[in-house]
């Protein structure tokens, strides 16, 4: 598959700091990709100079082939994109924003008036429709932000933080509404939530202080980065809070406590499993179980961050 | 174009939802009726004032001039602020809130965002002084003999030239600056600069400044004067400059 984003050597600054450092990635088409890091490490930027909200200090962005520049106005038309936190005019009905984000697009009165209707269906919007914004909750609003960066069917779609603020019940529409969205454009959406991440994207960037630290398939990414557990289960909560507090001196075995079970490093479960086994005799500790099992997203990215650290 | 006349339509309906529009309205009637009345009973209630304390106080019979200097002087001081706090928000409060991220990332050029808002403030001062200059034509020629209704027009024509100056003016400070209430004195800033240069003899009569005594001039059936109207055109067209050119550097800059 061609890229339909291609970032090359992006750096951008903001007085001291330096948000973004040579940041290169390519986005595949139809694919919902997840751009993964803490706080800080410039995932907002880089969408923003992708949306052509601001300029690069240096470095290209090219999408559906066309570069990117916040100067111009040419490659709007592929893009559409919703901020993260959304703030649209309180004084428009959610129907007036989407048709106008149609004309504006250059859609007719017609086409934006029936598209209008059928993304507020799809959004879940149709009875609040031709209320004015200023009285939608934050769940509404970000729905309707959704639904006017996909107006007018753009190639990719760039979703800043799309579901942070919002209750179980808003993020599991929203991240329904982001799957449909994949059938017909490409997603990139950042967030620091890793379980959205493993639910909707299927390729994801690991950003860490303005640089991708992994990028890729999530579930080639996984195999590559993140290394097997051994799931270890007690029999009871305080038994597996001891055994993690005796692993934790040893960073190897990358003990990671959750209830009442603790993983540890696959590798290390097979060279130390007879240190591990004295320790929970002599802590008196029951295992019930020790099951392998696959890495998950949360495991990769402690690793890249620890690693990237 | 097509995409300027969709902007003006948002900014027209934002102006009439959000009762910018009226609020410039009202301010018109209530200047419409006050300059006249108060020209006409100012003389007497001072010397009402005057016979309290046992002072007479002579003033002379009020005439159609006093009613025409009250009309301009209030449009251009008390209207002045008016038209500011209205507008002073106009790109600046986009910023805030973030609605002018949503403008940026359609087709739009930021000499549309900023036309737009521009055409819709000058659009807002010319209701503003229209009604306002329907409602004083109507009790000057009712209170005061010798109105001219000719004449008139073209004072109500100057006034509306000086507040629509004063409003793109602040529209466009609102583009340079990222606050509302910075863009509000901003505006005031430069307007009173430009009116000062009214003293300087060289520029003097360029000045924006100089259309308030053209309006009255011109209501007394004197001579047009055109270099007032060739300044705010000149000044207004360097804000405007300086405005885009600041909305097309946001990117370059904004975190």
């Amino acid at each position: 598959m061609s890229p339909v984003i291609g970032c090359r050597d992006v750096r951008k600054r903001f007085g001291d700091v330096q948000a973004l450092d040579s940041l290169s990635f390519d986005v595949p088409e139809r694919c919902v990709y997840g751009f993964l890091g803490p706080n800080g490490a410039g995932k907002t930027t880089a969408i923003r100079i992708m949306a052509g909200l601001l300029q690069a200090d240096e470095g290209t962005c090219d999408v559906s082939g066309v570069r990117v520049s916040a100067r111009s106005t040419r490659h709007q038309v592929h893009i559409g994109y919703l901020a993260q936190e959304p703030r649209y005019y309180g004084w428009l009905t959610g129907r007036e924003l989407l048709i106008m984000s149609g004309r504006l697009f250059g859609m007719t009165s017609t086409e934006s008036s029936t598209r209008a209707q059928e993304l507020l269906e799809q959004t879940g919007l149709d009875r609040a429709g031709d209320r004015r914004i200023e009285g939608y909750s934050g769940g509404m609003q970000q729905r309707l932000g959704i639904g006017q960066a996909i107006m007018h069917r753009p190639a990719v779609v760039l979703l800043d933080e799309p579901v942070s603020a919002l209750d179980p019940v808003g993020r599991r529409e929203v991240l329904s509404l982001i799957s449909e969205i994949a059938r017909e454009s490409t997603v990139l959406m950042s967030t620091h939530i890793l379980a959205d991440v493993e639910r909707v994207c299927s390729h994801i960037a690991v950003m860490r202080s303005g640089r991708i630290v992994a990028s890729g398939e999530r579930d080639s990414l996984l195999q590559a980065y993140a290394p097997a557990q051994m799931a270890l289960t007690c029999s009871t909560v305080e038994g597996a809070g001891r055994l993690a507090s005796v692993l934790a001196k040893d960073p190897e075995a990358l003990a990671r406590q959750d209830g009442s079970e603790v993983s540890v490093d696959a590798s290390y479960w097979d060279h130390h499993q007879y240190v591990l086994m004295a320790h929970l005799q002599r802590l008196g500790i029951t295992l019930v179980s020790a099951i392998p099992r696959r890495a998950s997203l949360e495991d990769l990215f402690m690793h890249l961050m620890k690693e990237a650290a | 174009m097509a995409r300027l006349f969709i902007l003006l339509q948002k900014d027209l309906r934002e102006q009439i939802r959000s009762s910018q529009l009226l609020i410039a309205g009202i301010m018109g009637v209530f200047f419409g009726i006050l300059s006249p009345l108060s020209a006409r009973y100012m003389p007497e209630l001072i010397a009402l004032l005057g016979a309290d304390q046992g002072v007479q106080i002579i003033l002379p019979e009020p005439s159609v001039i006093d009613a025409l200097q009250q009309f301009v002087s209030n449009l251009s001081q008390l209207g002045l602020v008016v038209f500011i706090v209205l507008f002073m928000g106009s790109i600046s409060r986009e910023d805030e809130s973030g609605t002018l991220d949503f403008l940026m990332t359609r087709p739009v050029r930021p000499v549309m965002i900023l036309g737009s808002k521009v055409i819709i403030a000058t659009f807002v001062a010319g209701a503003a002084v229209m009604v306002s200059a329907l409602t004083a034509g109507f009790y000057t020629n009712l209170f005061f003999d010798g109105f001219r209704t000719g004449p008139f027009l073209y004072t109500a024509g100057y006034t509306f030239m000086y507040l629509a100056g004063a409003a793109v003016v602040t529209v466009c400070m609102s583009a340079v600056v990222r606050r509302s209430f910075a863009a509000g004195a901003l505006a005031f800033g430069v307007l009173m600069i430009v009116s000062a240069l009214g003293m300087v003899p060289a520029i003097g009569p360029f000045s924006i400044g100089k259309l308030n005594e053209a309006a009255i001039q011109a209501g007394l059936g004197g001579e047009l004067l055109f270099r007032p109207v060739i300044g705010t055109f000149v000044l207004t067209g360097i804000v405007f400059t300086a405005a885009v050119y600041r909305l097309k550097r946001r990117a370059t800059h904004a975190s």
